[in-house]
């Protein structure tokens, strides 16, 4: 396996940028957790088994579905103050 | 037994406190004044805050307090809340640069609760960078000591939380539990630490880590602490989407000298059988033949699927780390970025690599390849699968046994720098905490003995909503080692 292809990959989709000096260790720490956990790997599970996604088997609380008025707490609400202007959140201008 | 920080005021519990209080009002606030002797003295040296509240306004909430004529069942406790868990214009940190600045507009489900039933949030604790750690070495800021030898670690990641209870720096303290961040620190600083049933306590206003494992818990020096907080948090929440609807149990009603039930334990084989420490292996067994003294019978099972607990763990932790922390985009709140005029995938990437440290980076990237295209059926279906297992097994085990008890940690507290180079060797201190998580059983690690003058946890787990047995049994063990 190409470890720097596929950590370059991987840092690509994950959006996380990485500098020179953290890919190496990186490397190094990353093909010893990938060997730990391809351990699922030796097990053979039969088709039928069905996947568990959560231990939570109660009714799932949903919010009554109400209308939702105009926010009158944008200072606490958007944390980064300085994006604040005339009351609205001002998003970047990206390319 | 507690550390030499402690004094006798400082290490009163709950009820003791209280029953002064209401005595004589004027009593929490010599206590507070202690407790920030304490503080003032040990916190330079443990560093188990993030942010301490001032003497000032902690003591302003308590003359609120007792003005309002009930002291609910906190009576003034002084509480010390894990900084990924929303403290209404208190700073909430992750202990992660990302959110160093962030102050929440308002109080998680628990804060409320704990404020209603009379505690003062005394301050915010350190803690692994968004709980991803067992050492608490992983904060941004700076790592905690364990407060029983200033060289050794006090377990993560709510290191903090229990750093600050054991040194009496808190009366109690909460902390959060994805896969023994409660009972690992517990273990190692000699507190009493319990991660509940999936779903009993609220998770509204706890910062997300893996939201199908993540439970917030309470850790505190006594078991009848243990007790008295987790009626104060637990209950039904509307605005958790997986809270439980059940009815809130009087624990302190468990917390008694004798057993209320002649409980069959089991102890897993696989959980004491490798890599589990001689020291910790001779606490944990006096601890099972007092036990059997009082008449309760323990049988040894064997359990092969929990060796695959850990690797379950990770990859399915991972993942839903990888997409949880995807919401830190520089944009809305947490550390920011020049932007203007440029890509926006840049802005995005340049924030995540100064606000991420390097734990929360190889986690969200594994998270990221166990989910991608042609290896999410191998990696994260394949755990999901093996978790459905596991879960059934400890299903069966229930049917057959009350409860079940195993080491906390297979080591005593590692010393600074010992593990944190070799993420196998740090993974492996929650080999007997994930497998919990996992099934959503709940569990909580009480001291068993000392060995070498340091704390030894015992892990007691049981079938779902079986909090009252285990804060039973932990009970038995205090009084044991007593």
């Amino acid at each position: 396996m190409d470890w720097s292809k596929l950590v370059k990959h991987v840092s690509d989709l994950a959006l996380v940028d990485l500098q020179k000096g953290e890919v190496e260790p990186l490397i190094r720490d990353l093909e010893k957790i990938v060997r730990m956990i391809n351990a699922v790997n030796e097990l053979k599970i039969s088709d039928d088994v069905e996947p568990l996604y959560t231990t939570f088997f109660g009714d799932v609380n949903l919010r009554d579905d109400v209308e939702v008025g105009e926010p009158t707490n944008i200072k606490d609400v958007c944390a980064v103050k300085e994006r604040i202007e005339g009351g609205y959140i001002r998003s970047p201008r990206t390319l | 037994m507690f550390p030499p920080q402690c004094s006798h005021i400082s290490s009163l519990g709950i009820a003791a406190l209280r029953e002064k209080v209401k005595e004589d009002p004027d009593f929490l606030f010599r206590y507070i004044e202690e407790v920030y002797k304490v503080i003032e003295r040990h916190e330079h040296q443990l560093r188990a805050y993030i942010t301490v509240r001032s003497k000032e306004d902690v003591l302003r909430d308590a003359e609120a307090l007792l003005k309002a004529g009930n002291i609910g069942p906190l009576g003034g406790a002084l509480i010390a809340v894990k900084d990924n868990i929303s403290t209404s214009g208190i700073r909430t940190t992750c202990a992660s640069r990302m959110l160093e600045s962030y102050i929440p507009p308002y109080d998680a489900t628990v804060v409320t609760k704990l404020k209603n039933a009379g505690g003062i949030v005394l301050g915010k604790t350190n803690m692994d960078e968004f709980a991803m750690g067992s050492t608490t070495e992983n904060s941004a800021f700076y790592p905690t000591l364990n407060p029983w030898d200033l060289s050794r670690v006090p377990g993560g990641s709510s290191g903090g939380s229990a750093a600050a209870v054991a040194a009496c720096e808190a009366t109690v303290a909460l902390g959060s539990d994805t896969g023994g961040s409660i009972r690992l620190p517990a273990a190692y600083t000699g507190t009493v630490g319990l991660k509940p049933t999936y779903g009993l306590v609220s998770r509204y206003g706890l910062v997300a880590y893996a939201s199908s494992l993540d439970q917030i818990g309470p850790i505190g020096r006594y078991v009848e602490d243990v007790a008295i907080m987790l009626e104060v948090i637990s209950g039904h929440d509307p605005r958790d989407s997986t809270s439980l609807k059940v009815a809130v149990k009087d624990y302190g009603s468990y917390v008694v000298d004798g057993p209320i039930k002649m409980y069959r334990i089991a102890v897993i084989e696989e959980m004491v059988e490798e890599g589990v420490d001689r020291d910790v292996m001779a606490v944990f067994n006096k601890t099972l033949e007092k036990l059997e003294s009082y008449g309760l019978t323990v049988e040894f099972k064997k359990m092969p699927i929990i060796r695959y607990s850990l690797p379950v763990y990770y990859i399915i932790a991972m993942a839903e780390a990888s997409s949880n922390l995807a919401r830190y985009d520089g944009l809305r709140y947490g550390l920011t970025h020049e932007v203007e005029g440029k890509l926006w995938t840049e802005v995005y990437k340049r924030v995540r690599s100064m606000g991420f440290g390097n734990e929360v980076k190889r986690r969200i990237l594994l998270g990221t390849y166990v989910l991608s295209e042609g290896l999410y059926e191998g990696y994260y279906l394949k755990a999901a699968k093996v978790r459905r297992i596991l879960y059934e097994e400890f299903a069966k085990l229930f049917k057959e046994f009350d409860l079940a008890l195993s080491p906390t940690s297979p080591i005593l507290p590692p010393r600074l720098g010992e593990v944190i180079d070799d993420p196998l060797k740090l993974y492996s201190l929650d080999v007997n905490t994930v497998p919990i998580n996992l099934a959503g059983l709940p569990a909580l690690s009480v001291p068993g003995g000392y060995a070498h003058g340091l704390p030894v946890g015992v892990q007691v787990f049981g079938p779902h909503l079986s909090e009252g047995w285990l804060l039973n049994v932990a009970r038995l063990i205090e009084v044991m080692r007593e």
